[in-house]
């Protein structure tokens, strides 16, 4: 073994030895003292040279004879050095008139001349992505690469993070891209991004080629900070606060109260009832047990609040006036507060460098009792060992804690209910002070107890939540508590040769481990007669980590990379990098749920269920192994040829076909120098083709019979899988070209970027819909094509520049589109995964892959039209459905951003807007808030200047105009009820789809630069920094404005989610 | 280029990688066998979890809907008649296909012996075939023509056949089936009748006579032949032989007991509790649970949401489905017994298939379905059948009919089939109702999937539906 690692290491170094009668070293720093990565040095008048590396060194053989050492590079002066006895020649370069030589971490990490770089990409500098200091690194990118689209989330909720895609979409399912940090492929972008130095996102397969199959919807590399030789003590403070406020809330109608009866109906006392109830007899209430909004007008008359029937209280037997209480969805939200914390040390010498970094991240949620508390320690350390051996250790240990339920889908028991059920009299502000309301027998207070008639059947009959509690009850009662802790990053060891030949091995780890708890207590069961939630346990452990809801088991990576980096003959550079990488993913987990309650009341342990425990245990491996190439030769510093190669082989592909290769090649060449038009500092044209291949999980391969986790009397069920396999899978290609031109004038005042890609996805491995009279109900088989093309524009320009003042700006542009050519023989619709909301298949509209059409099609239920478009309706004014109607694609037409920056002083601003055109979603909370007369729309006034809600006999009623059946326009009223209630009957989601077109300013920022110099406290302190910070402060257009369209939660639309919010704060910047 | 490339990288990874555990990079050994489950069948635990789902057809609502026996309570979209269209590739793909699996285990030489130690292949046979006709039945009954000979293939596009076709191959099933099972080990996981293969022939027995009398408009004569055959065979005549599936509780509970597990989306309607207070039936009080005072309040059927969210906030005792009693989470749930043969063979014998006498037959139907439900009283017994609304002196086929109707009671899938055929007891459509034709619906529409999957096949089966694929098309024996 040992030997064969030998040869493999000479076999790339022979190539660097020369005939060397000794050596000199040094470094090649630039102004700034940072290494001055790819500087050339050649012994003047000969061949001789080395490059400087990565750590700004160079080490150089040369002949006894030499006399000088020219150094140069593009972008400073070339400074000719006397080598004299010297075997030590440091070097700082000074910059030249011409622009600066721009580096670039691309693929595998390796910080490159951008110049070579045949592909699109683009990298955002710490500046830029830290405007606000997001704690999400997925929301801190919008809008500044183009092609990005950011799906944010409403940032109520702790446990969901941004979801990206890259160029629309390439592949069948909603891909995320593959994060890398450090070299280390990561589950998801979690850092702090005070340790984040750089973010480069690679687009498109000819950038991820190397990546192989996992690189094809995209990598994001994410580059963080080393220890650096620096002024100071190498100490850094930052803190930021912010307050979080709900901001983007749908409009609710503020004049009619809760129920299904129109008018107040009068109690009326008789036995069986409480004897103090008599109080209250010939008072009037509303109907409290239906949620619904079609209650009775608010016009201040006297009625019996849903708190005045507990006996005992202050509140019992008395009335109050009914009125709107317009805000009091707005203030069931709490003010939210978080701060972020990070105390970092960095330090470099020599030969080390190292750099430690804490951050604390704690917030208190706007829903009642949600919290979330982080730790994130950072730690990068290299050392160099010898001339010849360095090793290093990037590691990341974050350990996190989350209190709080987030569940915003339908029915939940805040935004779901808000949104689909409520009543618009209730006053949040009574709500809250009833929180502990109970009645002497231990039931919870409702404010949707029922009707008093029902005490006669027992007192829980009318006490007890109808279908919902009371809001702040039930999130004081249940618990639900999740802890992370999770270790990724890597150990690596360096030999190096000579300055042209180096190979690294690395290790590298990404596991979580992960545990749950949620209780509901006995009297949440207890106090409830329909919808109520059960006492409960669930406890649960992993081996991995959670994204967004979607298991990832753990990973380690062993990784050994070679690189070789040559010059000859002045005019022809070449850099290989080769390499191998065997991944191991290793999933595990365990969880348990009582079912049906609990045997002694809040005992929570999982054989306290009244019907045996669910259990759920899972493991899976799975192992890839890879072999891989790099390289790219450039001539002349204006011709370069790149081209990269990977072979993988999966252990979940079927043995014998297991084996797949994908290969990429492109071409750039810089012409300014060719040019003789002095405005122009920099054009760089590039091409390049690429395949990517993809594969699928494990065990896919076979059907998979589980036995069920319960036996009847004993025996065992078992019941055959649904899924068919093909065993002839094998992976699937995708063949893309993208071409593009980056150009910069007036000394980079001015920089364009361009691409153009196209690329075809064929065979992709996937799950197909068979008719279940087969047997099956899927079948996965390699099958399909997608097309997608589009184009990407960077425009970043220096607009102006004093003094005193300027301003950077930068605007990034995209277009896609993807098309779905085909999917499997005779199957012509596919539903997209996670395209289905909770009433997609009745009511509601679904996302499915259409041949021949743009990828995620919105589909559901349509209005019928007539030749002309107009919607057609029966005799009664209702209108007609037309089944699977299609509304449209759920991918943006283009997206992009527009960033800004303005110095003035020692002040920046920052405003930072994304935008975002075309795209569909569907809005149940619309769908079910119209149903239940909860939106503003459903107490509006028809044309006639009266009521919808007023009788039709009274001129009330929707005005409806529509065509028959037999062809005659129809113009009639309909009773409001009945119209908002026939979207649901009748199955029409159209009347709840809507645009995702937005503008938003998504980041501002404005900060000071103390004079420290000047305040005389220079010497102990190198900088301090002073900003005021607001995250989403405007949504400045949406066509809808119920929803912030950035924030949606689902891909087909929204399932009751929580409310747009915005937070402003403040953040304090100390370097010791 | 490519093979030397992947020659050279193989070579770098096999002797290099530390790491690797194989000499060859494709060679992975054990790593994607799967530890969680595994890919063998095992026929007995495919059987038991086929009948714990037998309860689901005998328990779906929307039948029972459309029959009358139960009215909707907050949400009345479905008792409005809104368009029934289920999916029914689970039905396949699930207890139908696991059936299957164990005929295909039970016949293949690959397999037979080793899952013969769940009984023998014939009679695992048997029984899977016997379940798979009653399975069928439902769906077929529901829908009409279905894929049938050509599902359960794995093929993707298998062809519809006509109902009338898919009845004549239960008949045939029924019998080969009930003449396969042999003397040899009855098979395990068999939680309806524990192994009692003399009882599985009769359920088979009595389900062909449900279905021959079912045909009676649509081939009279070929119902006529397979009823005297299946009655000869030996049908189910006493209650110890009903089909029943007696729920253990816990993980698996009655359904009926699930469904007001919480909410109370369902009552008893009030078309029954009318029906029967009339007839002083003494079934009503476990048909229907009863207030404090005794009295089961029967639900307005066919309400709007309005109406009926008025009407419940009003009668708060309003009658669930069944008296608690007789749905606790281990209530028996019927599926086939000896009250509906009997009301079959009154039926048969009415129509002259038979030289049975219908007025015995008939009584002892409403007999043993009065002592299936635990309400059988001599006296009572003797006045209910005396009763001139009860006897069959006057309209025998409307007397038969309706007590057919409420002998099937709660089995809503049976009680709307068996009036669609009869038009027993007479029931009106709601005057509420939302669908175009204003009438109770004759059958489900296909599911919406169908035209994506198998387009050709589904279109030639509407092709053979007057009006299309709509709820108001009369399938083969709806005449």
């Amino acid at each position: 073994m040992k030997k064969i690692v030998i040869s493999f290491i000479l076999f790339f170094c022979i190539v660097g030895f020369s005939i060397a009668q000794r050596t000199i070293t040094g470094m090649v720093l630039d102004p700034q003292g940072e290494p001055l990565v790819g500087a050339s040095i050649v012994v003047k008048g000969t061949t001789t040279g080395a490059i400087v590396d990565l750590d700004g060194k160079y080490s150089l053989n040369i002949p006894k004879d030499a006399q000088t050492l020219v150094i140069s590079s593009v972008g400073y002066k070339t400074q000719e050095l006397a080598i004299g006895n010297l075997s030590v020649i440091d070097v700082k370069m000074a910059q030249s008139g011409e622009m600066l030589e721009v580096f670039v971490v691309g693929a595998l990490g390796i910080k490159r001349s951008e110049k070579s770089v045949s592909y699109s990409m683009q990298t955002v500098k710490e500046e830029q992505l830290n405007t606000i200091r997001q704690t999400s690194l997925n929301n801190a990118i919008a809008g500044k690469v183009s092609g990005v689209q950011v799906r944010s989330q409403s940032s109520m909720a702790f446990d969901r993070d941004a979801t990206i895609r890259i160029r629309g979409a390439g592949s069948l399912s909603d891909k995320q891209p593959l994060y890398v940090v450090d070299g280390t492929p990561v589950v998801s972008s979690e850092v702090s991004m005070d340790d984040v130095e750089s973010v480069s996102v690679l687009k498109g397969p000819n950038a991820t080629a190397i990546y192989g199959q996992r690189g094809d919807a995209g990598v994001i590399i994410i580059t963080t900070k080393r220890g650096t030789k620096g002024k100071g003590i190498g100490l850094s403070v930052n803190q930021s606060t912010n307050w979080d406020k709900v901001y983007i809330m749908p409009k609710y109608q503020n004049s009619y109260a809760g129920g299904a009866s129109a008018d107040l109906i009068k109690f009326n006392w008789e036995p069986g009832l409480p004897d103090a109830w008599k109080t209250l007899d010939g008072k009037f209430y509303h109907d409290y047990s239906d949620d619904a909004s079609w209650g009775p007008r608010m016009v201040g008359q006297e009625y019996i609040p849903w708190y005045a029937w507990y006996d005992g209280t202050e509140a019992f037997g008395k009335t109050e006036k009914l009125t709107p209480h317009p805000n009091n969805i707005r203030d069931f939200y709490e003010t939210g507060q978080s701060t972020n914390t990070n105390v970092n040390f960095s330090k470099g010498g020599d030969n080390y460098s190292v750099r430690v970094s804490l951050t604390n991240q704690h917030a208190k949620g706007l829903m009642p009792n949600s919290s979330l508390d982080k730790y994130i320690v950072a730690a990068n350390m290299n050392f160099d060992l010898s001339k010849h051996f360095s090793i290093g250790t990037n590691l990341n240990y974050i350990s996190s804690k989350i209190n709080g339920e987030f569940n915003d889908g339908y029915a939940n028991q805040s935004s779901g209910s808000f949104n689909s059920w409520f009543h618009r009299n209730v006053d949040m502000g009574k709500v809250k002070e009833y929180r502990n309301l109970r009645t002497p027998g231990g039931i919870l207070a409702s404010w949707n107890h029922n009707n008093p008639g029902a005490y006669l059947n027992s007192p829980l009959d009318f006490y007890g939540g109808n279908y919902w509690y009371n809001f702040y009850t039930y999130f004081d009662e249940i618990n639900n508590q999740g802890n992370r802790r999770r270790l990724f990053g890597d150990v690596n060891v360096t030999y190096k040769m000579n300055d042209k030949f180096k190979i690294a091995g690395f290790m590298r780890i990404d596991q979580t481990n992960l545990s749950f708890e949620n209780t509901v207590p006995a009297i949440v069961e207890n106090s409830a007669t329909q919808t109520g939630t059960r006492a409960s346990y669930a406890t649960g452990d992993y081996y991995g980590d959670f994204i967004n809801g979607v298991y990832k088991p753990n990973e380690t990576n062993y990784e050994l990379l070679a690189t070789y980096t040559d010059r000859f003959m002045d005019w022809l550079s070449v850099d290989i990098n080769a390499g191998t990488n065997v991944r191991k993913n290793v999933g595990r987990g365990f969880s348990g749920s009582t079912i049906d309650g609990l045997v002694v009341p809040d005992l929570f342990s999982l054989p306290n269920s009244v019907t045996q425990a669910n259990i759920s245990q899972f493991r899976n491996r799975k192992e890839v192994r890879s072999a891989y190439a790099r390289g790219s030769f450039g001539f002349k510093e204006m011709l370069y040829l790149e081209w990269s190669a990977r072979n993988d082989w999966s252990s979940a592909l079927p043995a014998g076909k297991n084996s797949y290769f994908y290969p990429s090649v492109g071409m750039s060449f810089v012409f300014n120098d060719l040019l003789n038009f002095p405005a122009l500092s920099y054009g760089k044209l590039r091409a390049s083709y690429a395949k990517v291949g993809s594969d699928v999980g494990a065990y896919s391969l076979g059907l998979n019979y589980g036995l069920g986790q319960n036996k009847w009397n004993g025996n065992g069920l078992m019941s055959t899988p649904n899924g068919l396999v093909d065993p002839n899978l094998r992976p699937a290609l995708s063949a893309s070209s993208e071409a593009g031109i980056d150009l910069r004038f007036f000394k980079n005042r001015i920089g364009l970027g361009f691409t153009y890609y196209n690329e075809k996805k064929i065979d992709e491995i996937l799950s197909v819909p068979v008719t279940g009279a087969s047997g099956f109900t899927s079948k996965l088989i390699n099958a399909g094509r997608i097309d997608r093309s589009g184009i990407e524009l960077q425009l970043n320009a220096t607009p102006v520049k004093t003094k005193d003042f300027n301003w950077d700006m930068t605007l990034n542009f995209a277009k896609n589109k993807s098309k779905i050519i085909e999917l499997a023989e005779g199957v012509d619709a596919i539903l997209v995964d996670g395209g289905a909301g909770t009433f997609s298949t009745s009511s509601g509209a679904a996302v499915v892959h259409q041949v021949g059409a743009e990828w995620g099609q919105l589909r559901g239920g349509g209005f019928k039209r007539d030749a002309n478009g107009t919607k057609m309706v029966a005799a009664d004014g209702l209108y007609i459905q037309q089944a699977d109607t299609y509304f449209g694609s759920i991918l943006p037409q283009f997206t992009g951003g527009f960033l800004n920056t303005f110095m003035y002083k020692n002040f920046t601003a920052n405003i930072n807007i994304d935008f975002s055109r075309g795209g569909k979603y569907f809005s149940l909370s619309d769908h079910w808030g119209s149903f239940s007369g909860l939106l503003e729309r459903t107490a509006g006034l028809n044309d006639k200047g009266i009521p919808v809600r007023e009788p039709v006999a009274d001129g009330g009623g929707v005005r409806v105009d529509g065509v028959t059946v037999d062809g005659k326009t129809l113009t009639t009223y309909v009773d409001a009820q009945t119209y908002y209630h026939q979207f649901r009957g009748s199955r029409i989601a159209e009347e709840h789809v809507y645009d995702l077109d937005f503008i938003k300013l998504r980041e501002l920022s404005i900060g000071y630069n103390l004079p420290v110099g000047k305040l005389g406290i220079g010497k102990y302190v190198q900088a301090i920094n002073v900003s005021l910070i607001g995250r989403n402060p405007l949504l400045i257009y949406a066509k809808n404005r119920d929803f912030d369209p950035s924030e949606i939660s689902g891909i087909f639309g929204e399932n009751s989610q929580f409310p747009g919010t915005r937070s402003f704060g403040f953040n304090v910047k100390v370097v010791f | 280029m490519k093979k030397i490339f992947n020659k050279f990288l193989s070579i770098i990874l096999t002797g290099t990688l530390l790491m690797g555990s194989g000499c060859e990079p494709s060679d992975f050994g054990d790593i994607n066998v799967n530890p969680n489950s595994t890919t063998v069948p095992v026929t007995s635990a495919l059987l038991t979890n086929a009948i714990s789902n037998m309860g689901g057809a005998a328990s779906f609502v929307r039948g029972g809907l459309f029959c009358q026996y139960y009215s909707e309570t907050q949400y009345t979209e479905a008792s409005l008649y809104a368009t029934p269209q289920f999916g029914f590739g689970g039905n396949y793909a699930g207890d139908l296909y696991d059936l299957q699996n164990i005929i295909i285990n039970n016949t293949d030489a690959a397999t037979k012996d080793k899952v013969s130690v769940n009984g023998s292949n014939n009679n695992q046979i048997a029984v899977a075939r016997i379940l798979k006709a009653y399975n069928f039945m439902y769906l077929t009954d529901e829908f009409g023509d279905l894929p049938y000979s050509g599902a359960l293939k794995g093929d993707a596009k298998p062809a519809y056949d006509t109902q009338e076709s898919i009845y004549k191959d239960l008949f045939k099933e029924l019998k080969e089936a009930v003449a396969q099972i042999d003397g040899g080990k009855a098979p395990a996981g068999d939680v309806l009748y524990s192994g009692d293969l003399a009882k599985w022939k009769k359920f088979a027995n009595s389900l062909r006579a449900i279905l021959a009398v079912r045909i009676s408009k649509a081939d009279a004569n070929l119902g006529k032949s397979e009823f005297a055959a299946a009655i000869s065979a030996g049908v189910i005549q006493d209650n110890a032989d009903n089909a029943t599936l007696v729920y253990p509780g816990g993980a698996f509970k009655n359904p009926w007991f699930n469904l007001y597990n919480g909410r109370k989306d369902y009552a008893i309607s009030d078309v029954v509790t009318t029906m029967m207070s009339d007839l002083k039936d003494p079934r009503l009080k476990v048909f229907g649970n009863p207030n404090a005072s005794g009295t089961v309040v029967g639900f307005p059927y066919g309400l709007t949401r309005d109406e009926a969210v008025t009407f419940a906030n009003g009668h708060a005792d309003f009658g669930f489905v069944l008296a608690a009693g007789k749905r606790t989470e281990s209530s028996a749930l019927p599926i086939l017994t000896a009250a509906h043969v009997y009301l079959a063979r009154a039926e048969a014998a009415q129509r002259g298939w038979t030289t049975e006498t219908a007025t015995t037959m008939y009584n002892n139907g409403i007999k043993a379905s009065m002592e299936q439900w635990g309400v059988f009283d001599a006296t009572t017994y003797a006045a209910y059948i005396a009763d001139a609304k009860v006897s069959l002196a006057v309209d025998p086929l409307i007397k038969i009919g309706t007590q057919r109707w409420l002998a099937f009671y709660p089995d809503g899938t049976q009680g709307w089939s068996e009036w669609r055929r009869t038009g027993y007891p007479v029931l009106k459509p709601t005057t509420k109702a939302t669908n175009a034709s204003k009438q109770i619906p004759r059958r489900f529409t296909y599911p919406s999937t169908e035209p994506n999957l198998n387009k050709e096949n589904y279109n030639a089966a509407v092709g053979r539906l007057s009006g299309g694929d709509t709820q108001d098309a009369k399938i083969w024996w709806d005449k």
